[in-house]
């Protein structure tokens, strides 16, 4: 099993936050973005891969993909920020067996079908009760845009929605 | 202090945050940074310099300040503005002004977020607007609705804790101790270490670390001020980080051939232009929580859609719900988006084959990875490292520094954001993701990192000071004083470098940045009422 440093739920994936602060903060050297769609795009894996720090690697993996590579043996040092656009990859990945101490909500734009969930948090029905599954399997799910914002338990704002 | 300077500085205060007179990000990095806001509140004050003195103070502690992605640790601005005035209007010293400034830092924050929620009621204006067609009402969901929000949100209590604050602060000043003021000037000298540790936890790391010690002994030892430091290292770091052909990614990218795209056959250059200048200036003028900087994309592009598409209502709503969406990335990397989506939206009028998934997906896949590069660039290193140089000069009261700074950010900012528009608008997606994997900008991150670690160094020896007042009686005549006979032969400022060293370990354990400044405050009360420091 390999060893992730922080899972989070942003459908920006590699932006501001994640470069100036994350990954300086958790000393990561890797970061596994799960997403089917960005398989197939081109475009966007060499952009992600060009704009990761230097000295961090970024692999761009479909669910099953991710799900067998976070699970096999590591090696070394390997220190591993998970990047998923929605709760439902990570649920996936919890369900294939995949060891996530706890999970960041970072970001999810507001699109058709989603409603505002806190600040700058949208999430779709099918989103929610993905959460709420998440954390009755005991794994929390903080909101915490950046490492010095003080995270924020999402446990209450689920039963509200 | 009158009402009309009360007035004033409230202005300042709203302007520091508006867009207004340097642009969205311009005036975030202008306005906003206590050294250049300092020197206004001096001249509104009649003390230009020692609003110079105190605003570039308190700016020590923000240097390596960085808001990523709507996230807002501390609001300088007001720290600069209300610190700066309580220091003129009672007379403390720059150093006191700093333990006053930073609470009020962490209060100004809450207007961040009362504002990004507020702002999304005018996302329903937008979207009417959109609904309707009618490109050329945006700019009141963008510029009028929010900053007429914003102005009450920050002149109000700006002006209440300016008038009425700086006069309470003023008698509770007048009826302390000497001694009570000297420890506040212990704790505000002691206090820049937590900026600078902050800073350094960006760029502190691998071999740049040398060049923070490089930069400490020369300023220490041999006296540099920050100046000839930063030019010295700035040669030194040219010389170590260019090797053959690195320079050339920018003509290769440049001299490639276009993609087969209609350019300048419907829009003009002034429509193109004035897309950007609306960009870079009210880009996040409605920044609200639900679509971020949506709306003030939409406005920056209703000048290609109104050119593109007036005479055909359909296409017109179709273009406007597509850019109101929901969109976030940094300001002048932005600029690349920008000029790619109106060349997309030029091929779409010509051909009209270019779907809504292909602008949603070119958006939505740049604006992360954009933002990354540009808030790396601009904010983690150009920024801090021009304040330090800058801040450097203007400490000791030089008014013009601050201005120098203002002109050369803005110059170097909308050059950088006017190059990649052209670049993107002629040469398409394929020329920006050339450019990101050429790596220059890493290079540049880097480099930046190596000279900002020995400006760095050079900030600690000028200007944390902690010295220790402990002294012996050696002979019947002569003193062994700690600090002149240890500290200072063996190496001036050392205290000083192992608080920084200090703080930067704690802030790189996870240490948030209050208990680093209260365990800071603790020490310099206690070392300061036991006479040790």
């Amino acid at each position: 099993m390999r060893s992730i440093v922080l899972a989070r739920i942003d459908d920006r994936l590699i932006h501001g936050q994640v470069v100036t602060a994350w990954c300086k903060t958790t000393g990561a050297n890797a970061i596994v973005i799960a997403d089917d769609d960005l398989v197939c795009d081109e475009f966007s894996q060499r952009l992600l891969k060009a704009c990761a720090p230097p000295g961090i690697t970024v692999h761009t993996l479909s669910l099953s993909d991710a799900s067998i590579y976070l699970r096999s043996t590591g090696e070394g040092d390997e220190r591993i920020i998970l990047l998923t656009k929605t709760p439902g990859v990570m649920e996936y990945l919890l369900e294939e067996g995949v060891s996530i101490g706890r999970i960041i909500l970072g970001g999810m734009g507001m699109k058709a079908g989603r409603k505002r969930f806190n600040k700058n948090v949208s999430a779709s029905e099918e989103e929610i009760s993905s959460m709420k599954r998440i954390v009755s399997r005991g794994v929390d799910i903080n909101y915490q845009m950046v490492p010095k914002e003080r995270p924020v338990n999402v446990k209450k704002l689920l039963s509200k929605s | 202090m009158t009402v009309l300077q009360a007035i004033l500085i409230a202005i300042l205060y709203y302007l520091a945050n508006s867009p207004w007179p340097f642009g969205g990000l311009g005036n975030y990095a202008i306005l906003y940074r206590p050294m250049v806001s300092g020197l206004v509140v001096g001249i509104i004050l009649g003390d230009p310099v020692t609003g110079t003195i105190v605003g570039s103070t308190i700016n020590l502690m923000y240097i390596g300040f960085i808001s990523a992605g709507g996230s807002m640790p501390a609001d300088m601005s007001l720290a600069g503005i209300l610190g700066t005035a309580v220091a003129i209007t009672s007379g403390i010293d720059a150093e006191a002004a700093v333990a006053f400034a930073v609470p009020l830092g962490l209060l100004g924050a809450l207007v961040w977020v009362g504002r990004l929620t507020l702002d999304s009621f005018f996302v329903r204006v937008a979207d009417k607007y959109v609904e309707e067609g009618k490109p050329e009402k945006v700019w009141i969901a963008n510029i009028l609705l929010p900053q007429i929000l914003l102005f009450f949100m920050t002149t109000i209590p700006c002006f209440l804790a300016a008038y009425y604050g700086t006069a309470y602060v003023k008698g509770f000043i007048d009826s302390l101790s000497g001694k009570f003021l000297g420890i506040l000037s212990t704790v505000g000298g002691m206090l820049p270490a937590v900026g600078i540790g902050m800073m350094l936890l960006a760029i502190y790391k691998g071999r740049a670390r040398i060049f923070f010690f490089l930069g400490f002994f020369a300023s220490a030892y041999l006296g540099l001020g920050i100046l000839p430091l930063a030019l010295i290292f700035f040669c030194v770091t040219l010389l170590m980080m260019i090797s053959e052909g690195d320079l050339d990614v920018a003509k290769r990218v440049e001299s490639q051939e276009g993609v087969e795209a209609v350019t300048y056959k419907y829009l003009t250059k002034k429509d193109l232009r004035k897309s950007w200048w609306n960009w870079m200036y009210y880009f996040q003028s409605c920044y609200n929580y639900e679509r971020m900087q949506g709306v003030g994309f939409l406005h920056a592009m209703t000048y290609v859609i109104k050119r593109l598409y007036h005479d055909d209502p359909e296409q017109r709503k179709a273009a406007m719900r597509r850019h109101v969406q929901f969109f976030n990335t940094e300001n002048a990397t932005g600029s690349a988006v920008i000029g790619l989506v109106a060349a997309m939206e030029e091929q779409n009028k010509e051909s009209g084959n270019i779907g809504d998934e292909a602008f949603t997906s070119i958006k939505t896949g740049l604006m992360g990875p954009l933002a990354g590069v540009g808030d790396t660039l601009w904010q983690g290193v150009m920024i801090p490292l021009l304040i330090s140089i800058f801040v450097g000069l203007s400490k000791d009261g030089n008014v013009a520094m601050p201005i120098v700074y203002s002109i050369l950010f803005y110059i170097l900012y909308y050059g950088f954001g006017y190059w990649l528009l052209k670049l993107s608008y002629k040469k398409g997606s394929e020329a920006i993701l050339e450019m990101m994997e050429s790596g220059i900008f890493k290079k540049v991150v880097v480099g930046a990192g190596y000279l900002g670690c020995a400006v760095m160094g050079g900030l600690v020896s000028n200007f944390v000071n902690l010295s220790c007042k402990v002294e012996f009686q050696q002979t019947a005549e002569t003193v062994f004083s700690l600090q002149r006979d240890f500290f200072d032969a063996l190496l001036p400022g050392l205290l000083a470098l192992l608080l920084t060293l200090g703080c930067y370990k704690l802030l790189k354990k996870g240490w948030a940045t209050y208990w680093v400044l209260l365990l800071l405050v603790a020490i310099g009360v206690i070392g300061g009422l036991a006479g040790v420091i």
